[in-house]
Formats: structure tokens, sequence, C-alpha cells
């Protein structure tokens, strides 16, 4: 090919480009340094540091003014598509040559990950396959793990607090309320919920293999035709992903959509998305009242996080949020690969390691809160030496239980739990070894050597270690363990299963079920609140606060009420 | 061509992968990259992750902090790329 190489851009452009041109030749300044079709097309492309350049050249400002008046012209012809009009006749003229002169040699054989997204994410197999993917994910996370859970347990509440026990006696302080303070507020309430660590590692160990497979990007990609019959934007989904680790990031994270209609409706929902610190409540109350089916039971309540979120989500979209034409969304896909440890280790790493800061911040100092109001006495009695009933934490949750008994947990026990759970759902749990494990102290266990106890932590480990793989095969309903279950539980456990039995005039497992559904609804925590307030402004995080206490009353009392009524639990 | 690819994306009825894009306008996935990033650029398409990085973890509610959105363990690591057409709300 010989000559000048001119793309025709249309009779549009071609003749605002002739405009320009004839602007250009006038001045033989900008002439004889700029080609003027090349000048022109740059001009119309918004050249930034050329429009620099020609002010300082005589006749600058007139053909910058025409360049002006021809994109005005482009714009009323072409509205916001204007400013790509030239990279598109460019793109045009490519495609064209290319259609011309490359002859693609036809491969039969599809990419394999092309093959695989043709099933994981088909309009009807998609979801059916992303649920199944998350049921063998917490079958995984709470069977497997629930061995080791067991250890930990095994660990805090035996050696461990026997040596803090041991060492406040060493110190002088074994006859006075520091003694209480360590083993009732710290041990009791910190020990009581890091407990849970293996079963979150367990989860976001499962999660990390999921995401770095590239399977989770499929899953957002499925998910996007739910939200968008929502009439939310499929983007949506992302910052609900990210609420099953964390519902504070999930706040933060409905920056990333447009509209501030969508922003607030996810910002609304993304709390009914399960984090990872409402898994503990689950896992205990699952244990104590569904062991034979925890994992189902665990799923169920993360699948009926999501269920409220899209019914809520279809209702706000037909009332307080009257739905837009949601933009569609391209999503890129990463291509399928085998998860590498490394990366899977460290994502459960850091994840976990939140939880574990978390235990050693904001879930020691509400333990210590709540140590200091179960030590208060409000009738007889002196500091530290109150029956809990009796003490301030007891009174305050006394008041209000009445309020939680149409629910099966109006006890003080269930209701103080669920109060200081506003602060974290971490909380839940550690409280709940404070009230129930109260007497339960380490003064009730034989002292042991200190070798002794090391060894007995070495051996249940190894034990524990056997057990999870003996574990396995019950994801397929093959139970090796032999129904260690009932044994394993302990006296948490017991008084748990107790206090629901008797508040709920013998529908424990109903009740048990019904203060799940009330964790999995109420407020995540005090820092998801300030993430409302941050991002939704303080009108919607007061609408959220009351909106979801609300909810989780009413789904609790639902779930009860209907259950006794059929006879269930 | 990038008309074409604006029209594909506003006439499809849910999400699209750059994959089916591609395969729809005919064109290579490598090709298609630039035109997407030029649109980005232009300002006619957004893209899901820019998203201010100054926020604290727990919004200040609790004793901790933490790098912000892009660094947060829990905003997944394997999430896609997502574009969509610029919104004038």
């Amino acid at each position: 090919m010989t000559g000048r190489l001119v793309i025709d851009y249309g009779p549009d452009l071609e003749a605002e480009i002739e405009k320009m041109e004839a602007a250009i030749e006038a001045y033989p300044a900008i002439r004889d340094r700029f080609p003027a079709r090349w000048l022109a097309l740059e001009l119309l492309e918004d050249g930034d540091d050329l429009r620099v350049r020609l002010a300082g050249l005589v006749g600058g400002e007139r053909v910058l003014a025409a360049a002006d008046e021809s994109q005005a012209r482009l714009q009323a012809r072409f509205g916001d598509t204007a400013s790509v009009q030239i990279p598109n006749g460019r793109y045009d003229w490519i495609n064209a040559l290319v259609r011309e002169t490359v002859t693609q040699s036809r491969t039969d054989r599809t990419p394999v990950s092309d093959r695989i997204d043709t099933v994981v994410t088909h309009r009807w197999f998609g979801l059916p396959i992303f649920l199944a993917s998350m049921w063998v994910v917490f079958k995984l996370t709470v069977d497997i793990s629930a061995v080791f859970l067991d250890w930990v347990d095994g660990v805090m509440g035996g050696p461990i607090a026997r040596w803090m026990a041991t060492l406040v006696d060493v110190l002088g302080l074994g006859n006075t309320w520091v003694k209480s303070l360590i083993v009732d507020g710290v041990v009791a309430g910190v020990g009581g919920i890091l407990v849970f660590v293996p079963v979150l590692m367990a989860l976001y160990l499962s999660l990390g293999l999921l995401e770095d497979s590239g399977y989770m990007a499929r899953a957002a990609f499925v998910m996007d035709r739910i939200m968008r019959r929502l009439g939310l934007q499929g983007r949506s989904f992302l910052p609900m992903l990210v609420g099953f680790g964390c519902t504070v990031p999930a706040i933060y994270a409905t920056r990333t959509l447009q509209r501030r209609r969508d922003r607030v409706m996810t910002g609304l929902l993304v709390p009914f998305m399960s984090c990872g610190a409402r898994l503990p409540v689950y896992v205990l109350m699952a244990a104590v009242f569904f062991p034979r089916s925890r994992g189902t039971v665990v799923f169920a309540m993360y699948l009926l996080g999501i269920l409220v979120a899209l019914v809520l989500g279809l209702l706000l979209s037909r009332t307080v949020f009257r739905a837009e034409a949601p933009t569609p969304l391209l999503m890129e896909l990463p291509p399928y690969r085998l998860p590498t440890l490394r990366s899977v280790w460290l994502q459960m790493w850091r994840r976990t390691a939140v939880f574990i800061r978390d235990a050693g911040t904001i879930i020691l100092g509400t333990s210590l809160v709540v140590w200091l109001l179960m030590a208060i006495p409000t009738g007889g009695g002196s500091f530290s030496e109150v029956e809990v009933e009796q003490s301030a934490f007891g009174a305050v949750s006394s008041a209000v239980a009445p309020a939680l008994s149409p629910a099966g947990f109006g006890s003080w026990e269930a209701t103080g739990a669920l109060i200081t759970g506003f602060v974290a759902k971490e909380v839940v749990v550690s409280s709940m070894s404070q009230v129930y494990g109260v007497e339960d102290g380490p003064e009730t266990v034989a002292s042991a050597a200190f070798v002794a106890d090391v060894q007995e932590i070495g051996a249940s480990l190894f034990q524990a270690s056997a057990d999870t793989l003996k574990a396995i095969p019950s994801i397929v309903g093959i139970d090796l363990l032999d129904g260690a279950d009932q044994a394993r539980q302990g006296s948490l456990a017991t008084a748990v299963r107790g206090g629901f039995e008797e508040s709920s005039g013998g529908h424990g497992a109903l009740a048990g079920l019904a203060f799940m559904v009330f964790v999995l609804l109420y407020t995540p925590c005090m820092a998801a609140v300030a993430a409302e307030r941050h991002e939704l402004g303080a009108r919607w995080m007061w609408a959220s606060i009351l909106g979801q206490t609300a909810l989780a009353w009413g789904m609790a009392v639902l779930v009860f009420q209907v259950g006794t009524l059929m006879g269930w639990g | 061509m990038l008309e074409r690819l604006l029209s594909s994306l506003r006439e499809a009825s849910g999400p699209i992968s750059v994959d089916d894009l591609s395969n729809r306008l005919q064109v290579e996935r490598s090709a298609l990259q630039p035109m997407l990033d030029l649109l980005v650029r232009k300002g006619l398409l957004t893209e899901g992750t820019d998203v201010d990085t100054d926020v604290a973890c727990c919004g200040g509610a609790c004793a901790t902090s933490c790098t912000g959105i892009q660094g947060c363990p829990f905003v997944a690591g394997g999430m896609p790329r997502t574009l969509e057409i610029r919104s004038n709300n």
C-alpha cells in the first residue's frame, strides 16, 4: 500500500474535520508545525496538551474556538458518545481491515474455562450450583472444625483457666475480686469466643479456595441476575459477598454503586448477610440443639439472611425506592486456576487475625464491662460476690426479657447476651460463657501439674487431628465419630440447653432456632451502625437499627409461635 | 465498533462477561480490552473498583483500624473487575 492513509470518519465528522482544517490552514504558525488533519482529529478528541501548546501560537485562540464549536455540534449530534466518535471510526476501520485480511483458523476445542462457565454460570443451573457450593462450605466449616473447636474449648476451660487461677493465687489475690475478674471476666469472656477460631479458620479457608479458584467471581455473575430482578444493580452483590466476612467494609463497599438509591438500598440489605462474627453463635446453638445436622442448620441461617435481603429488597424497590432500570453490568471473569496454598493461607490468616484482634480489644472490653455489671449488686450482697441474677446485669436483662418471651428465649441470660450483642456479635457467645458458665470456674477442677497439662494439650491435639480426618466423611452422611457429639458437649452447652428449655416451656430447640434468627436479623454491631451513619446518613442509620430490630423480633416470634403451633421442637 | 460495544451492553438483559461480549462483537478479547479501557477513560463506563480507600475498618467505633477497602481482608480477593455504563444520576 502506498500513499497517505486516510480513514473516513463519516459525513458528520468529516464535515467538522474539514472546517477545522480550514481554520488551521489559515495560520502559518500552526500549519507549519502540525499536519492539519492530524491536528483537527486530535483537537476534536480532546487533545489537552495540544491546546496548551496552541494557545501560545498566533491564531491558536481562533483554532481552539473553532474546535470548541465543532465539539459542541458533535455533542448535539451524538450526545454522550460524541467524545468517542473518532476512536470509534478508527476501531471500525481496523475491524474492517482485520476482517478483510485475517483468516482465523477454527479451533474445535473450546477452552476448559469456557466449558466450565457454560455450566456454572448457566441461567438455570448457576444458582443451584452456587447454593450447593455454599452448603459444602458450611458442612466443611461446621462439621470438620467442630473437633478442633472442642480441643480449643478443652484447653481454654482446662489448662489455661487453671494456669490463670494459679497465677492469681501465686500473686496473693486468690481471695479477692481480681480472681473473679480474671476467671469469670477475661477467661470466660475472651476464652469463650476464641474457642471459635477453628470454625472461622475453616470458613475463611473454604471461601479462600473458592475465591482463589475463580469461582466466587462466577457466583457474583450468577447473583447479578437476581439483583437486577430486585431493581438493584448487579454490582450490589459484591458488597453483599463482602458482608459474609464483615458488615463494616461491606457497607463501605456500597460506594462502588453509582446511584444513591442503590447505595442506600444495598447498605440497608448488607447487614442481613451473616458476617463471621455471627458464626460462633450459630455454631454454638446448632451444636446444642441440632447436633446431627448442625452444618445444614448453619447453612440455612446464611441462606435465610440472603432470602430476607432479597424479599426486603423486592419490597423496598416497589415502595420506598421505586425501581429505575438497572444499568447492565459487564464482568471480566478471571480464568479458573488451581488455588495456591500460600495465597489461601494468607487470606485465611488475615481474616482470622481480625477476629483474634477484636478478641483482644472490643470483646475483652465488653467482657470486662459485663463482668463489672455482673459484680455490682442491686439487692443484697457485696461487690463481685453476688448472684448474677441479682446483679446490675441481671436487673437490666430481666427488665428487657419479657419482650422476648413470645420468641421463647425470654430469660435474663439470653436477653443479656443479646443486649451485649449490639456492641459486636462475637460478644453474644462470650457473654453467654460468662452468664451461663459463671459457676463453672476452675476452682472446681483439681489442680494439675504444668507438665501434665502440656502433655494433655499435646495428646488432645493429636486426637483432634485424628478425629478431624474421621469427620470428613460426615459431609456425605457417614459418621465415623460414632455419635461422639453428645459426649463432647460441654457445660456451656448443657447450661444453654437447660436455660432455653426452661424459658420456652420445653420447646428448647425452637427457642434456639428463634434465637439464631434474631441474631441473624438484628443490628450487627456498633461499628456497622457507625459505617451506616457515615455512608447513608443518620436518618437511614436509625431506620436500619429500628427496622432490623423489629424484623428480628417479628421473625423470631413467628418461628417460635408457628413452630409451637405445628408441634415442632 | 465502540458504539456497537455500548449498544450490546445497553441491550443486555442480564450480566455479560467480557468473553460473551467478545463473541457477540466477533472481536478478540485482547482487542476488546483497550476499547473498554478507552471507554472508562472517556467516562462512558465506570469501574467497580473506584472506591475511596481512606476509611477505618470499624468506622472509628472500635479501637482498631485498617488500611481501608482495598487492603481489607474481607473484601474478597477473587472479585471480578466490573464495568457498567455511567448513569447520570
